[in-house]
């Protein structure tokens, strides 16, 4: 049972996480918080489903409760086994009894790791260890060997430790992941030293001890037998609850059912209600916008027609404009012809008075030529 | 004057709370460019003084402050596994190191890439107890040292010292109260209570500090765990009565001295 760590890294209690955890749906995978989850589970009698449930309603203070229990409730049992105290007592005084005592502790611990289907790293090397110390060779090999399959980045030193303990079986790869049968260690002889024996006798002799032994005896056979009961009893209680939990979240589900059916008939209402309010509304306004696009199609139209008729009438004037300038220009071509024409008759008459006067000047230079001639004879 | 001694003292507290938050992928750097997975824990070095042998009570004392020293690096194991590493277990670790003649001392000074080239261990986990002290009957206070080193290149890849405190609750008398837990401890373990509360001690304030390390490459949560803070360097671990725990961060000389001066 390790793991189940209340304290976060960062300083704070775990209690949130652990109730979070333990009532996750997939809270029975998560390792570290196992301890929570058995607690709750087996101690209080609450499954996943009832925690869930209980999450559910908000009830979070039994939660908040065991979580607060469990924090003073737990330890990090923190080491490879199930009970540090045999390893702790070995690394302390290194007997073979203590060392035997401690391989007997290392198989439980694997026994139980194989039952939860999680190998704790370096359980299989260790175990291999403490055999290899108490002449089990074979067994031993075979314990590192399954080191190695669990762990392939162990092969690198348990590959060194068959070379130092077991030089035999260097090359022999055969492993068993099976249970450990732990009455094969029964058979394991080793020699106390005289101070552990002596501390035997000393409790043999002792009938204190013996008293002592017996009544813890017959504690332990009571103690057993209504740890049975009581397990049996937390076990119904446990049943009871769920099935509890079961119909209250049954009940809850045709509640919520029944709840979210009228919600949801509220919900259409509420929405064709607001879809007919919107299509009135739609309605009115495409009303609206047709009287609109008519008013001003109609508008438009008049404002058209009053282009037209100016424009009909800019052209009418435009076109007795021109009509005027073209009298205009027809009178001043006429007027500028008649001009021209007197000029040309004046011209003419000009030309004709001076052809006269040109005649009469030859005339007279003809006969002033005459006059002259018999002169002009005599001298010839 | 008071104003700008006031901004300074704020700037003061802005810097204590940045230097608080820094980031494992700051803090653990190098761990982070070694990518670590392999980790032999080696057994802890105990320089904690006892006390004079003049009574069977002294005797007693010794043996539980010894087997309590022993037991740190047992809490080591799983809070490691936990974040993802493969760690060597400690009857391989000590044939290993048997075998090669190291000690603390050589751990700590020399060249360990033997361990790497032979054994495939990537870091070493040195563990050090360095003074306990009680107070009444109810408040038991070690200082210990973590010291995590690379066997490829030597580099410290975590340094972090801690001065742990258990608090017992008391009963009207001031008689200390066992919690549920440390029944079931002592239950479990078939230990007398005083050594029982000092490993439960040792077992929580290694959580503490182990967990603060990166999870290593093997984990999804490894990228996304560079950006979550680490622990100081120098801190104090309280765990209350009630169950809660409390971190105070040391400066360097306040932890040493409280350390390693002698009462």
């Amino acid at each position: 049972m390790s793991g189940g760590r209340l304290i976060e890294a960062g300083g704070d209690v775990g209690s949130r996480l652990m109730i979070e955890a333990a009532a996750f749906a997939g809270a029975e995978q998560n390792p570290a918080y196992e301890v929570a989850v058995f607690f709750l589970n087996n101690v209080w009698g609450l499954t996943l489903p009832a925690l869930q449930y209980l999450q559910n309603m908000k009830k979070n203070l039994l939660l908040a409760i065991t979580a607060a229990l469990l924090s003073t409730a737990c330890f990090n049992e923190g080491s490879l086994v199930t009970n540090p105290a045999p390893l702790m007592q070995y690394q302390y005084k290194p007997t073979e009894a203590s060392l035997l005592a401690l391989a007997k502790n290392y198989a439980e611990a694997i026994n139980s790791n194989l039952q939860k289907g999680r190998i704790h790293p370096g359980l299989y090397a260790d175990y291999g260890v403490a055999l290899a110390q108490l002449g089990c060779d074979a067994q031993a090999n075979v314990m590192f060997n399954n080191e190695k399959t669990f762990f392939p980045n162990s092969t690198k030193y348990v590959d060194e430790l068959k070379q130092k303990l077991l030089p035999a079986f260097v090359a022999d790869n055969r492993y068993d992941t099976s249970i450990i049968d732990l009455k094969s260690l029964d058979t394991i002889h080793v020699t106390f030293t005289p101070e552990e024996l002596a501390a035997q006798q000393q409790l043999l002799d002792d009938p204190e001890y013996q008293r002592q032994l017996k009544q813890q005896q017959q504690e332990e056979k009571a103690e057993k037998a209504q740890a049975a009961k009581k397990a049996k009893a937390e076990a119904a209680k446990a049943k009871e609850s769920e099935r509890k939990a079961l119909a209250l979240a049954k009940e809850k589900a045709q509640k919520d059912k029944a709840k979210a059916k009228k919600q949801a008939a509220k919900e259409k209402e509420s929405a064709k209600r607001a879809a007919d309010k919107e299509k009135a509304q739609a309605k009115k306004q495409a009303a609206k916008d047709k009287a609109d696009a008519k008013k001003a199609a109609e508008k438009e139209k008049a404002d058209a027609k009053k282009a037209a008729d100016k424009a009909k009438a800019d052209e009418q004037k435009a076109k007795l404009a021109a009509e005027k300038a073209e009298q205009k220009a027809q009178a001043e071509a006429l007027k500028a012809a008649e001009k021209e024409k007197a000029e040309a008759e004046k011209a003419a008459k000009k030309a004709q008075q001076e052809a006269a006067k040109a005649e009469k000047a030859a005339q007279k230079a003809q006969a002033q030529e005459q006059k002259q001639s018999p002169i002009t004879t005599k001298e010839d | 004057m008071n104003q700008s001694r006031l901004i300074a003292i704020a700037v003061g507290i802005l810097l204590m709370a940045a230097c608080n938050s820094e980031k494992k992928v700051t803090t653990y750097e190098d761990l982070y460019k070694e990518q670590a997975l392999t980790i032999l824990v080696a057994p802890a070095q105990d320089n904690a003084k006892r006390p004079q042998v003049k009574t069977t009570q002294d005797q007693v004392l010794c043996d539980e402050l010894t087997q309590a020293a022993t037991y740190l690096r047992q809490s080591c194991i799983t809070p490691l596994v936990d974040q993802g590493y493969y760690v060597i277990p400690p009857l391989s670790s000590d044939v290993i190191l048997n075998k090669l003649g190291m000690g603390y001392r050589q751990l700590m000074m020399d060249d360990i890439k033997k361990l790497n080239t032979d054994y495939g261990i990537d870091a070493v986990l040195l563990l050090s107890v360095h003074k306990w002290q009680q107070f009444e009957t109810n408040e038991i206070i070690v200082f210990t040292e973590y010291t995590l080193r690379s066997t490829k290149t030597g580099l410290e890849l975590m340094h972090t010292w801690v001065r742990g405190v258990k608090l017992q609750p008391v009963d009207v008398k001031g008689e200390p109260v066992e919690l549920a837990a440390d029944n079931a401890f002592i239950r479990l373990t078939g230990l007398e209570s005083p050594i029982a509360h000092r490993c439960i001690l040792m077992d929580q304030m290694s959580d503490f500090v182990l967990r603060s390390l990166p999870t290593s490459a093997s984990r999804w949560m490894y990228q996304h765990d560079r950006y979550t803070s680490a622990n100081p360097a120098f801190y104090g671990f309280v765990m209350n009565p009630d169950g809660s725990v409390e971190r105070s961060e040391y400066n360097e000389d306040a932890f040493g001295n409280e350390c390693f001066t002698t009462d």
